[in-house]
């Protein structure tokens, strides 16, 4: 082995190291608690559970009401990446800033919004409905940008082509645009049943007692105890999660097209038609984007008898419900946050280096696969929240280590969730330095680690900041894995609105709107801040 | 193959975001004939082959094929065909399906679109290559294709945009020879859109100079070449221009214009360069009573070592161009 390899093989040793005991190896003990509960085969569990029609209706409602979300949100939002990709107007880079906020706002604030009460209005049209709607919220950006991009990089060429050649509006849509589009409509379709098939904090705040998904039931089995039914569920779901996986992307083989990428040149939008139709977009989305704002924010300040302050003045209160206050939560969710933020960073920093360093080997061999390694970061995107919590419960909650009572299962498990984001905003970033950067370094007299220290660090200075910005707001609105290991005494502020809501009266909603809107304007605070950083607006 | 069209466009005025990108452009290209638009970057050549074939509407000016004004007729009912710069093939199509997409948008059947596919193909050098993937392709090969599906419908008129640009130079010069003797098989006429001035003068029956918005010249191609109208048609054709010849004005400097008999020391005449070129030597002259340096090629073996050094010249004077103050 040359040394560059050993260099490799030794940087992705600590993540590998990482992965493996707090994911792999408690994601075993789920399949072994699920098919050998007593320390030997026994399928009982599984049989018990296939028998039972309740949990068919479960699985059958995960998958049809992730189908709805899918073409929902694919209604909505397509008409929004046209205007983006077509359309040049003023306020175009605002907008398209904004457009990460749904997808990094906590789920449980979007359910906040969404919930019945004074001032919602999803309520009147019944559980389902707020269900649905919620998920069209968070997955609305994944399709604007997804698409918009896609969209933005076919420019009018082919459009031209087709029209020179003959082609009418109609067949230029029908036989050029269609099918070039269809790709990434088909990689955010995926994305998007992916994240509404593992929903879990939208359908248990929502839901109510009828509408479950896998997910929720998995929760809801761990609550009650059931820990062998939680364990088939979760080994039922990573299976149709890997099937899903597996024939999106023989799909998207199979449709994949290669575009030569040009400067994107959207037109100026000049005639009225088109202008109407823009406006109309751009409307739309400003109604779709403040929904929860404005939602969330002003009924933390509507009670029953008019206006009231009281909702955020009791912020510091631990009532009965609570076991602390929604302040001593937004504490402690500050502090786990940017322990799970340090975990994630220096784990997917190693990783991308490692990654790269093995990339950039000439004679790379089939032991230590750049790729496979890559793969086993996104297995917490595959994994479901609920069940990574699940597998640190299991595997850490018995002797001889019982960490259930310690507060480490909290940060460790949101940072497993923020490590796929990490991986997927820096290794696409380090790949783009050119090679030849580097070379002129070394040719110059740079040793291997000034070449990192001169070259390297300061071109990636921007994607670090943007994934420490999206670690940190994933981890601070985590909820599935977090509702599963952390301690009772020791709440997140997603896990107070959770709490809150799921109680009776004004005050107990009036306050998990309030809180909601702290953690809205924290989360989007600092993601803002950094989309800004990033400064990697189309405009 | 086909009967071209004759193209007259008059008085094109284009704005685009504001700016004025053509100005008043008028010019014929004749039924069945190579007519080259030569020009720099920026110039306005791609925008008036936008327009000729009907992407973009003029703010004024006519567009007329065979005398009938088609300024209002959409791009895909104009009959028109256009290369482009970038090519635009189909990335979702194969060779095949590019070439015969305009035969389809004509409602050509299936076996007649294969048969017509494979003809253009073989006229372009490329047989058989109906099912290769776009992706697939080489430069050089991506142009034919390109070239091929412009020709496919069997266009009246055929504009290609800086068809060469973006080839090395072997097999830039290789085409230039085949779409010489193409154009002349398929009788179509062609809009030649283009920077270099080899590439017109090889290619064109009639030649239109545009420099910034306008048409700066328009002739035979030989004659645009012998007789530039302005400084800049000359420049473009590639000819050198003496700011004040003598007291007398600028005059252009065509080949042979300045003719080294010899190396003499005390001529006057200073050697500045001598860039050895292969076939012949360049040699940059500092010539008195000529302002500026002017440069002329001399096959002389010893050449390359005359940097430094004076020579005697002679000056034919047929070989000049006076443009006048």
């Amino acid at each position: 082995m040359t040394r560059r390899r050993w260099a490799g093989v030794a940087l992705v040793a600590l993540p590998s190291l990482f992965v493996g005991a707090l994911l792999v190896w408690p994601l075993a003990v789920v399949v072994d608690r699920a098919l050998r509960p007593g320390g030997s085969l026994d399928l009982t569990p599984v049989t018990t559970a296939a028998s039972d029609p309740s949990l068919w209706g479960v699985v059958w409602f995960t998958t049809w009401q992730a189908a709805i979300s899918t073409v929902l949100t694919l209604a909505v939002a397509l008409p929004a990446a046209w205007l983006f990709a077509r359309n040049r107007f003023r306020g175009r880079g605002v907008l398209w800033a904004l457009l990460v906020v749904p997808f990094v706002l906590p789920t449980v604030v979007v359910a906040a919004a969404f919930s019945s009460g004074p001032g919602s209005f999803a309520v009147p049209r019944g559980t389902l409905w707020a269900v649905l709607v919620a998920h069209t919220f968070l997955n609305y950006a994944v399709v604007v940008r997804i698409v918009g991009v896609a969209w933005a990089d076919l420019a009018d060429r082919y459009a031209d082509a087709a029209a020179v050649l003959g082609a009418g509006t109609w067949q230029v849509a029908r036989r050029i645009t269609a099918p070039l589009l269809a790709p990434s409509v088909l990689a955010a379709s995926s994305v998007v049943y992916l994240f509404s098939f593992t929903s879990f904090g939208v359908v248990l705040v929502l839901g109510g007692a009828r509408l479950r998904t896998i997910e929720v039931e998995i929760y809801e089995r761990v609550r009650q105890l059931d820990l062998g039914t939680a364990a088939v569920l979760a080994v039922a779901q990573m299976l149709l999660v890997v099937t899903l996986l597996w024939v999106a992307g023989r799909w998207a083989q199979r449709w994949s097209v290669t575009l030569r990428p040009t400067a994107p040149a959207p037109r100026v939008t000049d005639r009225w038609g088109r202008r109407l139709g823009a406006g109309l977009v751009a409307l739309s989305m400003m109604v779709i984007l403040g929904i929860p704002l404005v939602t969330l924010v002003a009924r933390s300040v509507w009670g029953p008898q008019g206006w009231t302050w009281s909702y955020w003045s009791a912020l510091d209160d631990r009532r009965g419900v609570l076991q602390a206050a929604p302040l001593e939560a937004l504490v402690n969710s500050l502090v786990v946050a940017v322990v799970a933020t340090a975990i994630a960073m220096v784990v997917g920093g190693l990783a991308v280096a490692g990654i790269m360093s093995l990339e950039r080997d000439p004679h790379g061999s089939r032991l230590a696969r750049p790729a496979a390694f890559d793969a086993l970061l996104m297995l917490p995107l595959g994994a479901s929240a609920v069940t990574v919590g699940l597998g640190l419960l299991l595997a850490f909650g018995r002797p001889p280590l019982d960490l259930r009572s310690s507060i480490v299962l909290v940060p460790v498990a949101q940072a497993l969730v923020a490590l796929p984001f990490v991986v997927r905003v820096l290794l696409p970033a380090a790949r783009s330095i050119d090679a030849s950067m580097r070379e002129s370094a070394a040719v110059l007299g740079a040793t291997p680690i000034s070449v990192v220290r001169h070259v390297d660090v300061p071109l990636l200075a921007r994607p670090i900041a943007v994934a420490g910005g999206f670690a940190f707001a994933i981890a601070l609105g985590e909820f599935g894995a977090t509702l599963v290991v952390a301690r009772p005494n020791l709440p997140t502020l997603p896990l107070t609105v959770a709490r809150l809501l799921g109680q009776p009266g004004a005050l107990n909603r009036g306050q998990a709107m309030a809180v909601a809107t702290l953690l809205m304007v924290v989360t989007v605070g600092v993601v803002l801040a950094v989309d800004q950083l990033r400064g990697g607006v189309r405009d | 193959m086909t009967d071209g069209a004759r193209l007259d466009v008059e008085g094109l005025d284009v704005q685009l975001g504001g700016a004025s990108v053509l100005a008043g452009v008028s010019l014929t290209a004749p039924a069945g004939r190579t007519t080259a638009v030569l020009g720099p970057s920026g110039g306005g050549k791609s925008t008036l082959l936008r327009a000729v074939a009907g992407l973009i509407r003029p703010s004024t000016g006519r567009v007329l094929l065979d005398g009938v004004d088609v300024t209002s007729v959409p791009a895909h009912r104009r009959g028109v065909g256009l290369a482009f710069q970038d090519l635009a093939l189909f990335p979702h199509r194969d060779v095949g399906a590019n070439i015969g997409f305009g035969l389809r948008m004509q409602g050509v059947t299936g076996e007649e679109i294969a048969r017509r596919t494979a003809e253009v193909l073989d006229l372009v050098g490329l047989p058989g290559f109906a099912r290769r993937g776009v992706d697939t392709l080489s430069g050089g090969e991506a142009q034919r294709v390109a070239l091929a599906r412009a020709l496919a419908p069997g266009p009246g008129v055929l504009c290609l945009d800086e068809p060469l640009a973006a080839l090395d130079r072997v097999l830039h010069d290789r085409l230039v020879g085949e779409l010489h003797a193409l154009f002349a098989t398929v009788g179509t006429t062609v809009v030649l859109v283009t920077h270099d001035q080899r590439e017109a003068l090889a290619l064109a029956d009639h030649l239109v100079v545009l420099g910034s918005g306008h048409v700066l010249q328009a002739g035979a191609p030989q004659q645009v070449w012998d007789q530039p109208a302005t400084e800049e048609v000359a420049r473009f054709v590639g000819h050198e221009v003496v700011d004040d010849w003598r007291g007398g004005g600028r005059v252009v400097l065509r080949p042979g214009a300045i003719r080294v008999t010899g190396v003499a020391d005390t001529s006057g005449v200073r050697v500045v360069d001598a860039v050895f070129a292969g076939g012949h030597t360049t040699l940059t002259l500092d010539v008195p009573d000529i302002e500026g340096l002017v440069t002329t090629e001399v096959t002389d073996p010893t050449a390359p070592q005359w940097r430094g050094r004076d020579v005697t010249v002679e000056i034919d004077e047929s070989r000049l161009w006076h443009l006048g103050r």
